[in-house]
């Protein structure tokens, strides 16, 4: 029997043309919690470039989950921390984690985009690219986003695993957002207007109004996921897509 | 039950995928078409072009960053016109190009320019940013139209302000020393007629160049398969 208190939560995760011609797994990861009227959702792009990237962005998703439900949501921002920290050190000790230290984190490397909210409160946290869209109704009239980070050149960006994660950490706050978007880069340039500031409403829209309406969840996601998978996105971006979205009220 | 294609077809209706806005590499070819070019040379140049296109368009990266545009030098008139207008890499079928008449280089490098700058403007009004352009002159004689040398200069200042990369190719028969004017680097020389090889090499580097890859300058470099030297 469904609780009519919970949230609803889409989420799709397709292999992008980049690998699959490669015939390589995809990268990314993504894990969603919810429980008394608390949901964490995150996202994560492991670095195509590193060895275990896809490792790394597992245990990132799943160790901010864990670590956020049991927090106290006073202090989320020290809790996220803390939860990065719990990620890295499990790395630290993986079996393939040679070097069973720092160093070897580099071969885990993987962007976060998350959120959590309560009471009408929410906030994102960020490192890399990708991003995250609270919008406040479903004509967009307000929005806040979490935007991608890169660095110098355009195929840099930022991970949990570099040492100097926390410099890249970035908390976004936002209040009683109707609904949740969470996502990695390859999905990011449909959301996002070039500028990477602005919302692009011939994207988000419609989707956010077809999953406010659409009752059964399956069918949500597949519809989800087969819009990203469309000739069309997959010409326009060859990366990974995740795309993960939830209904805050 | 649900069938398998009814779980294919679940879309969500009037999704807009913004047009593609990844950063573009422009590359023009000016291609010497002239009647020295007529028999193998030409059938060669055109099979070369036909694995630029296949070479481009397997290849995903490129496909959707790279723009290319065609202008040949030819005609009795010492005309250079459009053989292949602006087209992004996955959109791009090579033209059958013909041999015929003299080679006015000189206007076809100035069309070149103007229509890069033309470009350019395209890019800035739609937000699009675009990384140097390219031109590859490929020449198996020496420019005959009256004024080429002031479009050689023009060509010269406009790599000098940083406005565009100008690679020029001479196959057999070509006057290396007058290619040579149109170019900050010095010309190469393509070995006999190995046009396919030589476009190969451009496809791989204007793609490592679109991505911003590596070791894209070792790449630049690596010209053995089609360089006399």
């Amino acid at each position: 029997m469904k609780n009519k208190d919970a949230f609803q939560i889409v989420v799709a995760s397709t292999v992008g043309p980049y690998h699959k011609a490669r015939g390589l797994d995809g990268q990314d990861c993504f894990a969603c919690m919810q429980n008394k009227g608390r949901v964490v959702a995150v996202v994560s792009d492991g670095a195509g470039s590193a060895k275990h990237g896809k490792i790394g962005a597992k245990y990132i998703c799943e160790k901010i989950c864990e670590v956020l439900m049991k927090a106290d949501f006073k202090n989320i921002r020290q809790n996220v921390v803390d939860a990065i920290e719990y990620a890295r050190d499990e790395l630290m000790m993986h079996r393939l984690n040679k070097t069973k230290n720092e160093n070897g984190l580099i071969d885990f490397s993987a962007t976060v985009v998350g959120a959590a909210y309560q009471n009408g409160k929410g906030v994102f946290f960020h490192i890399g690219d990708g991003a995250g869209v609270a919008l406040m109704s479903d004509k967009a009239q307000s929005v806040v986003i979490s935007e991608p980070e890169n660095g110098i050149f355009a195929s840099e960006t930022f991970f949990y695993t570099m040492d100097d994660w926390k410099d890249s950490l970035r908390f976004t706050p936002f209040e009683k957002a109707q609904s949740l978007f969470l996502m990695t880069d390859g999905v990011t340039g449909f959301a996002l207007k070039k500028n990477e500031k602005t919302l692009e409403q011939g994207f988000v829209l419609p989707i956010n109004l077809f999953l406010m309406q659409e009752t059964d969840s399956k069918k949500a996601a597949r519809a989800l996921k087969n819009t990203l998978e469309t000739p069309k996105a997959c010409r326009l971006s060859a990366d990974d897509k995740t795309l993960m979205w939830v209904r805050l009220k | 039950m649900e069938n398998k294609q009814n779980l294919t077809d679940e879309m969500i209706p009037y999704v807009e995928f913004a047009d593609n806005a990844n950063e573009r590499t422009p590359c023009v070819l000016v291609l010497d078409c002239s009647g020295s070019m007529r028999g193998e040379p030409i059938k060669q140049l055109n099979a070369g072009l036909k694995a630029l296109e296949k070479e481009l368009k397997e290849d995903i990266d490129a496909s959707s960053r790279v723009q290319i545009l065609i202008i040949k030098a030819c005609g009795k008139e010492d005309e250079a016109e459009v053989a292949s207008d602006w087209v992004d890499a996955m959109d791009f079928t090579a033209p059958v190009m013909e041999a015929g008449g003299l080679t006015p280089l000189g206007k076809a490098v100035h069309l070149a320019l103007q229509k890069i700058e033309a470009q350019k403007d395209l890019y800035d009004s739609c937000g699009v940013s675009s990384k140097r352009p390219w031109i590859f002159l490929v020449s198996d004689g020496e420019p005959t139209d009256y004024g080429w040398e002031q479009a050689a200069e023009e060509c010269i200042k406009a790599q000098q302000n940083k406005k565009v990369i100008v690679h020029a190719i001479g196959t057999q028969g070509a006057n290396m020393e007058k290619l040579a004017k149109f170019s900050l680097m010095p010309p190469k020389r393509l070995v006999g007629l190995k046009f396919t090889e030589f476009f190969l090499w451009l496809s791989r580097s204007v793609s490592c160049v679109s991505k911003a890859a590596p070791h894209a300058d070792d790449l630049l470099k690596d010209i053995e398969a089609w360089n006399e030297e």
